[in-house]
């Protein structure tokens, strides 16, 4: 079992806590613009087929994120 | 004659205010140094002269999108009297990032709160009275789709740019 979980492996329905973003500063910024910054709650809502966008709940703005952008954000134990 | 920007991010129904307040009387402008236009409208308040120019909607002044840095080139190279913040009312928990920018770049601003309409529907109460005195800026709930706080909004912008009459248009000194 992986000691850092990331928000791309968060199974659809469940909620975690924003623990860090492992982006280059344009994406950490846009990220962080749209509400996803760490300590903030995020919920998966439902994930695009095979490796297709993930769509999110963060506080109260829903976003759509490509599979790889959310394997950057990794989540709170 | 006195220019307001008008600044909110995507979705915020900053268009659709900015053509309430100017009753659709907009044109397109160009400036020196942008590659873009930009929407733009004089308007008459109680006598004073108002040039009312829309903004491309932007996440974040510090961004890197194309949007972004026009918005930034736009701020560095035209003095504004007053800058609009518009924000969604209803995802004030991440929008209020884009006024607190504008309030370390000490521009003069007046925050408008706009769907507040939706906001309330959805449960989220906001104390703008509370927000502003943080701020040290006017915050004011509207919602421009019903028309609703709009003579507040009027009045607001005015008795700001009355009370700043003797200071010269704002420039930030450092946008990055």
């Amino acid at each position: 079992m992986r000691s850092v979980s990331r928000l791309a492996d968060l199974p659809t329905g469940a909620t975690a806590t924003v623990h860090a973003l492992a982006a280059d500063a344009g994406l950490r910024q846009r990220l962080e613009a749209l509400g996803l910054r760490p300590g903030q709650s995020v919920q998966v809502l439902r994930r695009g087929w095979w490796s297709g966008p993930l769509h999110v709940r963060v506080g109260m703005t829903e976003l759509m994120l490509r599979r790889r952008d959310a394997a950057r954000v990794s989540l709170a134990a | 004659m006195s220019t307001i920007a008008v600044l909110g991010m995507p979705n915020t129904g900053k268009s659709t205010l900015f053509n309430r307040l100017t009753g659709h009387h907009a044109h397109i402008g160009n400036w020196p140094g942008l590659t873009v236009d930009l929407m733009l409208a004089d308007l008459q308040l109680e006598g004073h002269s108002i040039q009312l120019i829309d903004l491309p909607g932007i996440y974040d002044l510090r961004g890197h999108s194309d949007d972004e840095a026009v918005v930034r080139r736009f701020l560095e190279q035209t003095p504004v009297d007053l800058v609009l913040v518009v924000l969604n009312a209803s995802q004030l928990d991440r929008q209020l990032r884009l006024a607190l920018q504008v309030q370390l770049l000490a521009l003069p601003a007046v925050v408008a709160l706009n769907m507040a309409d939706e906001a309330a529907r959805f449960g989220v109460s906001i104390h703008a009275e509370n927000l502003s005195a943080a701020l040290g800026q006017p915050v004011l709930l509207l919602s421009a789709k019903y028309r609703q706080g709009l003579e507040t909004l009027q009045h607001t912008l005015l008795a700001q740019l009355e009370a700043r009459a003797d200071r010269p248009a704002a420039v930030p000194e450092q946008l990055e």
